[in-house]
């Protein structure tokens, strides 16, 4: 199950393995009380792992875009210029949430800075979780059209495994 | 599907698909992580809508968190002795296809637990604000310019590395808050209070309750309107706060009592993002006064060596304050 998580994220068996490899290192790591639900646990951490290894592999193939090459060696740059690429970064995040609707903006920051989960907000914001869902899609769907390098076409690294291939008959 | 509210971009139908997905998994079950599954195998369009969201989503984290941020702690260093990590990946990784097997790995996560520094970091740019909400409902408000460590395990220990924060804390006298920075600890005894760091100089005031200063040391009680201060390798001072400036830059005013004017320029530097030196002649001169922070930058720091009786000059993308009449 997690591997065909990983395999559908990552595109590959190859990429899919390693990747198992960084999820096993993490649990090995992990510190504090019971986990509640065990199996959605893990797949969110395997999901988390997946995406940090798709911005790793787009750093390394992304040359062009020198935003990500940037953040990638923020920790050598001196604490002014860090502050000012920090600066940067938050107008983007500005730029990105500018012209929502207020409440979207709202629901969009509480939950993505503050990390209250949906129905915290629900209460906060005096609507129902699904109003919150429903705002919180907006954002999300601005954020997808605002990324950063949305005008770029990065095409995954490696096709799909073999077995998918064979589905389609090739 | 349109995006009314820019009402020119078409959004793909995966595209929708994965922001709905995105956000149904944050509480997703095992069912839903396998429908989830299915969803990204049926097209490589939703994986590719998938993909592209979660990394634009993750470069939000870059903007507001520092680069070493992530959900695993940084392996622990040279000084190290934990034991070797116990979950044998041998044993684990040929249990990968059923999730009764993953279930087991989650349940004896608790009892594998090592004491590691796993800490959650926050920090913000100079001239940049933010309010984090704890677990437990805690709220720390943390001015720009400043970096805190918070304790993701089950203790509430809060790291001010730099900068200065305001800590509204929920009491709970059977998990005592205690925020610490360098050598200093606060304990809190249910309380609102402003921490800052500049270097080897530490504040705290406090707005309401109590807050304990090093509970394991002097053991100093520090009621609503206290304060104290302290420099490394020096005796703590103490001194009193009118209540409503205890984080008072919150509100756009920064208040000053007897305070070095290296601790003015690094308030003026936190608030507004412009970096603030002061001549060593200068450093040491208190300062009494409060400053609003509106507007221009520029014309903030100007007049606030004016209030010093100071002057501001600016260069190569900096201002340094410098005494008023024979230079520095």
């Amino acid at each position: 199950m997690l591997l065909r998580l990983l395999v559908a994220r990552l595109g590959s068996a190859e990429e899919a393995e390693d990747a198992l490899q960084d999820l096993w290192l993490k649990l090995e790591t992990v510190t504090g009380g019971p986990i509640a639900e065990p199996v959605s646990y893990i797949c969110r951490m395997a999901n988390n792992v997946a995406v940090d290894r798709r911005r790793r592999a787009i750093r390394r193939v992304g040359r062009d875009t020198d935003w990500l090459e940037t953040q990638a060696t923020a920790d050598e740059h001196p604490d002014a210029e860090r502050a000012l690429i920090a600066r940067e970064r938050l107008a983007r995040v500005e730029a990105t949430l500018k012209g929502l609707p207020d409440r979207v903006a709202t629901a969009f920051r509480l939950y993505r800075f503050e990390d209250l989960p949906q129905k915290a907000i629900a209460e906060r914001m005096g609507i129902t979780v699904s109003g919150v869902e429903k705002l919180l899609h907006r954002a999300y769907l601005r954020v997808y059209l605002h990324r950063p390098n949305s005008g770029v076409d990065i095409r995954r690294p490696e096709r799909l495994p073999l077995e998918e291939d064979q589905h389609d008959g090739r | 599907m349109v995006d009314e509210w820019t009402g020119h971009t078409m959004v793909d139908a995966a595209a929708d698909e994965a922001v709905a997905w995105h956000l149904r998994l944050a509480t997703a079950g095992a069912d839903e992580w396998l429908a989830f599954t299915e969803w990204l195998e049926a097209d490589i369009a939703h994986a590719e809508a998938y993909d592209a969201l979660t990394r634009a989503d993750a470069e939000l984290d870059d903007a507001l968190a520092p680069p070493d941020w992530s959900d695993a702690p940084p392996l622990v260093a040279d000084n190290d002795d934990r034991p070797a990590p116990r979950i044998n990946r041998r044993w684990a990784l040929p249990a990968l296809g059923s999730l009764a097997a993953i279930a087991i790995v989650g349940v004896m996560l608790p009892s594998e637990t090592v004491p590691v520094a796993a800490a959650r970091i926050v920090e913000t740019p100079a001239g940049v604000r933010r309010t984090v909400v704890l677990t437990d409902g805690s709220r720390i408000e943390l001015n720009g310019g400043t970096r805190l460590a918070i304790d993701t395990g089950a203790a509430r220990v809060v790291t001010l590395e730099r900068g200065e924060a305001i800590f509204h804390v929920t009491h709970d006298p059977r998990h005592p808050f205690l925020v610490q920075s360098g050598d200093m600890r606060l304990q809190d005894v249910g309380t609102v209070f402003n921490v800052a760091r500049v270097g080897g100089n530490f504040g705290v005031q406090v707005a309401e309750g109590a807050v304990m200063f090093q509970p394991e040391h002097e053991r100093i009680m520090l009621t609503a309107g206290a304060a104290l201060s302290h420099v490394d390798g020096e005796a703590p001072r103490m001194s009193g706060v009118a209540i409503d400036d205890v984080g008072s830059w919150r509100k756009g005013r920064l208040v000053f009592q007897q305070t070095p004017v290296r601790l003015v320029a690094a308030a003026l530097e936190r608030s507004t993002g412009s970096v603030v030196t002061v001549s060593p002649a200068l450093a040491d001169t208190p300062f009494t006064g409060s400053i609003g922070v509106t507007g221009d930058a520029d014309r903030l720091i100007a007049r606030t060596a004016a209030l010093i009786g100071a002057r501001a000059e600016h260069g190569r993308g900096r201002w340094r304050l410098v005494g008023g009449h024979a230079g520095s």
